[in-house]
């Protein structure tokens, strides 16, 4: 039962990705279209546009939702393959305990930098 | 009798079997159709995504540091080998989630058909899935062709 919970949570984050990635990565990797389009000015790369992006709560509140579904997602599926490849109990403890560890280490930072660029 | 009825039964499961196999039951699905390759594929796709994401993570921060900081981070990152780098992840996200979107659809049972008599030769859901994987695999490709042109003309 917990195990099915974990996957629904999984499948759900992937849900979210979709969404909140491709958001990210328009903005990101498809600037120069969308400006051709008329959707963007600045370069998204360049120092204003990420001040700016980074600023207010809305911003903050998509990255911090997007590195939390990207981490839950990713490291669900970094644990699947790992316990494929080492699977006894005492490995799998090993590999759940790592991987929460490394994901909150990750999460924290993350939320520190999203909250300190918000204040920026 | 008693130490012959103390061995487990050790049954050649799948995680057993790829350990078997090594790299090969990674990379090599013999003769299962396309979407097992798919599959395997969208695995190293996203473990290389997880392994970039820490470092992506990282280099947002350097904003907190400052312009100076930020444009130096910029310079760096704009060397022909990160902007390799840049591509193989725009790649790995553009395949890990036109594939996943397919996965997902497929786990909530849409597009795999009506379930018929099992007369043989038996129809595979994977079969009437296939027009849909062709034209997702278009998209992803078109998808890159995009990203890509986008980062080289920055």
């Amino acid at each position: 039962m917990r195990e099915s919970r974990l996957w629904a949570l999984h499948l759900i984050c992937g849900a979210g990705l979709l969404v909140l990635l491709s958001l990210h990565m328009g903005l990101m990797h498809y600037a120069g279209i969308l400006a051709l389009l008329g959707w963007a000015r600045e370069p998204a790369m360049s120092f204003s546009s990420v001040v700016e992006r980074g600023r207010g709560a809305a911003w903050a509140s998509m990255y911090v939702l997007l590195l939390g579904f990207a981490l839950y997602h990713g490291l669900y599926g970094l644990r699947g393959v790992l316990g494929e490849i080492w699977g006894t109990p005492r490995a799998v403890r090993f590999i759940n305990t790592g991987v929460v560890i490394f994901g909150l280490a990750v999460l924290v930072y993350g939320v520190a930098v999203a909250v300190q660029a918000a204040r920026h | 009798m008693a130490a012959e009825a103390q061995t487990p039964i050790r049954t050649p499961t799948p995680s057993r079997l790829s350990m078997r196999l090594g790299l090969r039951g990674w990379v090599y699905a013999g003769r299962y159709p396309a979407e097992r390759y798919l599959y395997i594929l969208h695995r190293l796709c996203g473990l290389g995504l997880i392994l970039y994401l820490p470092l992506h993570v990282w280099v947002t921060g350097r904003r907190l540091q400052g312009p100076d900081a930020w444009q130096q981070t910029m310079a760096i990152l704009s060397r022909p080998v990160f902007v390799a780098g840049e591509i193989l992840v725009l790649a790995a996200f553009v395949f890990h989630a036109i594939n996943g979107f397919r996965l997902l659809f497929g786990h909530l049972g849409c597009a795999l058909g009506r379930p018929g008599h099992p007369v043989y030769p038996y129809p595979m859901a994977l079969h009437r899935q296939r027009r849909m994987v062709v034209v997702l695999m278009v998209l992803a490709g078109a998808l890159l062709a995009a990203g890509v042109w986008d980062l080289l003309t920055k």
